[in-house]
């Protein structure tokens, strides 16, 4: 089992909460510039953080010489993505959810991604049928909490946001590695970062999702 | 929550499985009932997936506790081994319990995991 409970510490921490928004809750791509008929300046404003994300939190895990050094390096850089992944999905989450059909391309688009003979070349089967779980559960959570456009409330937000968090940086760092296959990384790596994302997008779903599965409470008698 | 046959949706029961060959699940087990509450009328089946004692890790096998299951040790449903019985009680031998609400959310992503690209994005 992986450990997720580091990465969820430091997103409830006092700067990360402070950092956090409910549009974290809404979406997560770094394909989300993939999409023409998306504003050309806010395509721009995505690429630019997502670059900055790579440069700064992804290539140095990759750096790492080994897997405890690589998983080390993570944490220190999920603090780093904390900070900057906001700001993306802040600019883009009210074009993203003005149309639910634009929620449902994402969707659409990252799922072919992890099953495509090009990922599965690049990252393996085990860590891409860990990263397809994810993000499926991923835009489960969605599914759950957004109705026509609109995020619900959820009496677990607090629980589901930083959960969500570490999800989308483990979803974006295994596709920047399906995206770069020449690039070497510690072993064992890719399949880790697979568990991470599927442990925290599982864990925000059950949260998202408390009492849906529950046997309804039995008739009174007489009623 | 009653605990009859035919067995539902959610029930935890001692079952026995059919015949197999090497890799598939056979013989007596612990079985989480995963079949739609509208089969029960309509089909001469349930679906069930194995619970087992040993650990698998794979985005379609769920690992459960026993206060979340009803048994004496962790186990494993294993969601890739999916089995149809007949709802005879020469299948479903011993009602355990409804497995926990929240272990139902994780069992619904391993079946989809299991069942990727078989099943409509209903979304």
């Amino acid at each position: 089992m992986v450990a997720i409970q580091p990465f969820v510490h430091a997103a409830e921490s006092p700067g990360g909460t402070s950092r956090l928004r409910r549009a974290q809750l809404s979406v997560v791509s770094s394909t989300l510039g993939t999409f023409t008929d998306m504003p050309e300046h806010l395509r721009n404003v995505v690429a630019g953080i997502v670059k900055e994300i790579e440069d700064r939190c992804f290539r140095p895990i990759l750096a790492a010489p080994d897997l405890d050094g690589a998983m080390a390096q993570a944490q220190a850089s999920f603090l780093i993505f904390a900070g900057l992944w906001p700001a993306a999905l802040g600019a883009v989450a009210p074009w993203l959810l003005e149309d639910p059909e634009r929620l449902a391309a994402v969707s659409q688009v990252l799922t072919d991604t992890w099953t495509s003979e090009e990922t599965l070349s690049a990252i393996g089967d085990e860590a891409a049928s860990w990263l397809a779980a994810a993000q499926d559960a991923r835009g489960a959570v969605v599914h759950a909490l957004v109705k026509n456009g609109v995020l619900s409330p959820s009496p677990n937000e607090e629980a589901i946001v930083p959960l969500i968090v570490v999800a989308d940086f483990a979803i974006l760092l295994g596709l920047f590695l399906a995206q770069h296959p020449q690039l070497r990384v510690a072993g064992g790596l890719t399949v880790a970062i697979g568990k991470l994302a599927h442990e925290s997008a599982k864990q925000a779903y059950v949260l998202a999702t408390a009492h849906r599965f529950a046997d309804p409470e039995p008739a009174a008698v007489g009623s | 929550m009653s605990a009859g046959l035919p067995p539902k949706q959610w029930d935890i029961w001692y079952a026995s499985l059919r015949p197999g060959i090497h890799g598939e699940q056979t013989g007596d087990h612990n079985v989480l009932v995963v079949s739609s509450q509208l089969m029960r009328s309509n089909s001469r089946v349930v679906l069930v997936a194995p619970i087992t004692s040993t650990g698998r890790d794979a985005p379609w096998v769920v690992r459960v506790e026993p206060h979340d299951s009803g048994l004496r040790i962790t186990s494993w449903i294993e969601c890739d081994q999916i089995q149809a019985l007949s709802p005879s009680p020469e299948r479903f031998k011993e009602f355990r319990r409804r497995l926990a609400d929240q272990v139902r959310a994780e069992v619904t992503l391993a079946l989809h995991n299991a069942l990727r690209h078989a099943l409509p994005d209903l979304r």
